[in-house]
């Protein structure tokens, strides 16, 4: 049996990165059906990442080539990445902002032009909610996806591939469903020309399509892009495997195919409408069962952002947020392909589960990180004498809203009654006087941070 | 914002009562390996950032290598001389002595169809030994890994080592990954968290690994006992080798040590970076390689020493060459095909393997590649560590003659 609280944290922790237990106490006396409404009206309300000024601004560009030049950064690329870690620790927009990490993982993109990948996520937030064609069309446009899979130099004398397998296999019908070999060739040809300027900006080159007739899925026609696109989106299958992809992540990794196939049979009867679909996954009984709560492994990203919203987690440098999402496995803007990030239990190994589990401990000393992150590709080779010098990632954490939250429960309540504001799932016995055993009860203020120090430190803490 | 002493800490985290519930792993059952791939060992050595291979072993006498690098191109008397016309880069004279002595065979053309250009893309179809038009989602050292999983046991993480903080794509496997540790004595202290070490002790309840929170329990015992066991074999030899003092002859120093201890562990990983060298290549690249090679001939030394030279085999690659012609700032730009360098004491025969790239039959200024790099792959597992190479690549590839 899944209890209300649980159920609220649910909600919060998938369609949102978590709330405190200040909140969800707060909330406790609301309606799902309330609460869910209140998470839509909030994610009307955002706003974009305006971090960047283009930096080809009111610059003589002579050609594309000089402008990538211009635009690459790994400086600002690391800066564009913590702006939007902070953005999502502290944005009330909370839905908006996981559709939008949901759609850069869909639609995952990794150059080094800071500007246009800026421009990208800013794209996926104001279509994370909308209609699914839409943000479709406006991704098959949009200037860093056109570089990052080579549209740019797909061409009527030579075509380039590269983006019409991927629209295909990744971001609309999935891996093998109904296309073959030879409607990616014809696609190809349909997309021929659409290129980025020299200004970053998507550019149609009739000089460099191939208007020629082409034959997709079966279908005869002077198609070009935007058609290829109509018709991958009049096909059945690419609701079903965006359905199936959602359900993996909103829901659960195993898939309840009954649940799947009628989401997507309403998905597509609704236009693709995106908002319609998560509204109702977030109001239906099975979300809340409890084969589902607690069920899935949080992405490094979800648990550094549970962490910033719970105490606050910071880092001295702002080198050590992006640094931890490398030896995590996630970083914002760097998904390893074009695939995304491959999630579940991927998410841990060895090492990465340790560290997690290490966290907790890590803020509360207050003394950071010791863990060094691989080096770039483009990195000049390591300098011994910097390594020697290496300092720790200091950490920031701030624990008084949650000490106020629990200052007045009886000591000996403690435990038992914190537990359930940070694990989900149920199928498990938390042992609490192993718990005990380490909390520190020196103080009523220290007995508070050591106890869920301890709970956060246990393997059921990254389960989400 | 609170502040918090270190004695905080130390109280918080049970560090006080640390060897009060340190519990004693059972040691018999965490060394599980199949038997008949436990004696010979696998170094893969990773150049990250796109070696220039054409300027380690040189075709000096080419035109078109001498037309296409006016600044940055060696010289007959700058190398050592390796066969007519060939030169290895005088930076590499620890490689030449193994060369010499019989020890290496190196692979010209090692590469792929239709190369792609990125660091990103390229390491990842080197490391999942995927397909160029493919993405897999794990390593190809982590489908041996996969492999050894037999009826629900697993090889232990440690399996396969990879000498870094985190773990590489490459030894990422579906079902297990290996282990990453940098510098055992630290992984150690750094994990030295007592509820964390008695939580990893418990016995869980349920073996259900279909249920993540039993996975993650069961990969918690496993890191634990991992941690505690590359520690304890790292302490059992001090090598009295001199190895260069640098972060990458540290490495090599503890994978011979714990080679030399018997390690269960079948693979070892370990990357040497700064090798994108856009712009004055010679420089940098030379202290790259002196590096790498002063490194290697201090690690087949140190294991030639206690015997275990022969059952050791060494491969290094990058996830591409460069560019025929230099640029403009005395650098390269990314290229193609390149040379891998397999080192053993146990090869059936040492030396080239097959002829230069033919420098006049370029695509697009680059290298066409000779050699498939899952052959090597393949060789390496059927021949060496004795796993089944189709079953891991899903795929067959033909196998060099080497082994």
């Amino acid at each position: 049996m899944v209890s209300k609280q649980q159920q609220l944290q649910h909600l919060y922790l998938r369609a949102g990165f978590g709330e405190t237990p200040a909140v969800i106490k707060q909330k406790m006396n609301n309606s799902i059906e309330h609460l869910v409404n209140g998470l839509f009206d909030d994610a009307k309300q955002y706003r974009n990442l305006n971090y960047l000024e283009n930096p080809a601004k009111g610059k003589d560009v002579s050609n594309f080539k000089v402008l990538l030049l211009i635009l690459k950064s790994q400086e600002q690329m690391r800066e564009l990445n913590t702006e939007w870690m902070q953005m999502l620790g502290s944005t009330k927009s909370v839905l908006r902002e996981k559709m939008t990490l949901f759609w850069h993982d869909h639609f995952a993109t990794s150059t080094q032009l800071a500007y246009l990948m800026q421009v990208q996520n800013n794209t996926l937030r104001k279509h994370a909610l909308g209609k699914f064609d839409k943000l479709l069309h406006a991704i098959a446009t949009d200037p860093a996806m056109i570089i990052y899979l080579n549209n740019q130099q797909n061409k009527k004398d030579a075509p380039n591939e590269n983006f019409a397998r991927e629209v295909m296999e990744l971001f609309t019908l999935g891996e093998g469903n109904l296309y073959t070999e030879k409607d990616i060739k014809e696609a190809a040809r349909a997309f021929t020309g659409w290129t980025v300027n020299k200004r970053g900006q998507f550019e149609f080159v009739p000089d460099e399509h191939d208007a020629g007739e082409k034959e997709f899925l079966g279908v005869k026609g002077n198609f070009n892009g935007q058609d290829i696109i109509n018709l991958l989106l009049a096909e059945k299958q690419t609701a079903q495997h965006i359905t199936r992809k959602i359900y993996r992540e909103f829901v659960n990794d195993k898939v309840d195919e009954q649940v799947v196939n009628k989401l997507a049979d309403d998905f597509y009867a609704s236009g693709y409408d995106i908002s319609k679909l998560m509204r109702g996954i977030f109001l239906a009984d099975y979300f809340y069962s409890e084969q589902n709560v607690g069920a899935k492994i949080a992405s490094p990203v979800e648990l550094l952002v549970r962490f910033k919203r719970l105490v606050g987690l910071d880092f001295k440098e702002k080198k050590g947020l992006f640094n931890v999402q490398k030896v995590l496995g996630q970083v914002l803007f760097f998904p390893p392909n074009v695939a995304g990030w491959p999630g579940g239990r991927n998410w841990v190994d060895s090492s990465t589960l340790t560290l997690r589990m290490n966290i907790p401990a890590r803020i509360i000393l207050g003394g950071g990180f010791d863990i060094r992150p691989k080096p770039e590709f483009e990195d000049a080779p390591v300098d011994e004498a910097a390594l020697k010098a290496k300092k720790r990632a200091e950490v920031i954490s701030d624990w008084s809203k949650l000490v106020n939250t629990f200052k007045s429960v009886n000591q000996a309540e403690l435990i038992a009654t914190l537990i359930p504001y940070f694990i989900q799932c149920s199928d498990t016995a938390i042992d609490e006087d192993l718990i005990a055993k380490y909390v520190d009860g020196s103080s009523s203020e220290k007995t508070i941070i050591s106890a869920i120090g301890a709970i956060m430190s246990l393997p059921e803490f990254q389960l989400i | 914002m609170m502040k918090n002493s270190r004695r905080d800490f130390i109280k918080y985290s049970g560090l006080a009562s640390a060897s009060l519930f340190m519990p004693k792993f059972l040691k018999a059952t965490t060394n599980y390996l199949p038997n008949d791939i436990r004696p010979k060992v696998l170094v893969v050595i990773q150049f990250s950032g796109g070696n220039d291979g054409l300027n380690c072993i040189v075709p000096y006498d080419d035109d078109i290598y001498r037309k296409g690098r006016p600044s940055i191109g060696y010289k007959k008397d700058e190398l050592i001389k390796l066969g007519d016309g060939i030169g290895m880069n005088s930076s590499m004279q620890g490689l030449a002595d193994l060369f010499f002595d019989g020890n290496v065979v190196l692979v010209n053309g090692v590469g792929y169809p239709n190369p792609n250009r990125s660091h990103f893309r390229s390491m990842d179809i080197w490391q999942t030994g995927s397909d160029e038009n493919a993405y897999l989602q794990s390593g190809w050292i982590g489908r041996i890994l996969d492999a050894t999983c037999n009826n629900a046991h697993c090889a232990q993480p440690h399996f396969a080592v990879e000498l870094d903080d985190s773990l590489s794509l490459a030894l990422k496997g579906t079902q297990m990954s290996g282990f990453a540790v940098r510098d055992p004595k630290l992984l150690k202290q750094a994990n030295n968290n007592p509820f964390i070490d008695t939580i990893a002790a418990t016995q869980q309840h349920s073996d259900d690994e279909h249920h993540n929170v039993a996975y993650l329990h069961k990969l918690l015992t496993d890191t634990a006992q991992s941690t505690d066991y590359i520690y304890e074999q790292s302490q059992k030899y001090a090598s009295t080798t001199v190895y260069p003092a640098n972060e990458f002859g540290n490495q090599l120093k503890t994978i011979a040590q714990l080679i030399i201890a018997e390690t269960n562990t079948s693979v070892y990983y370990v990357s040497l970076s700064g090798f994108d060298t856009h712009a004055a290549q010679r420089g940098q690249q030379e202290r790259q390689l002196k590096v790498y090679a002063d490194g290697l001939k201090a690690f087949c030394t140190d294991l030639k020493g206690k015997g275990k030279f022969n059952d050791t085999m060494i491969m290094t690659f990058s996830e591409f060459g460069r560019r025929v012609e230099e640029n403009a700032s005395n650098g390269t730009d990314h290229g193609t095909a390149n040379n891998v360098y397999l080192i053993s004491g146990g090869l059936k025969q040492g030396g080239m393997i097959n002829d230069m790239t033919d420098l006049s039959k370029l695509q697009d200024g680059d290298l066409i590649h000779q050699v498939d790099f899952r052959s090597v792959y393949t060789t390496v597992m059927n021949k060496w560590l004795n796993v089944d190479a189709t079953a891991v690549l899903n795929k067959s590839f033909p196998m060099l003659d080497c082994l």
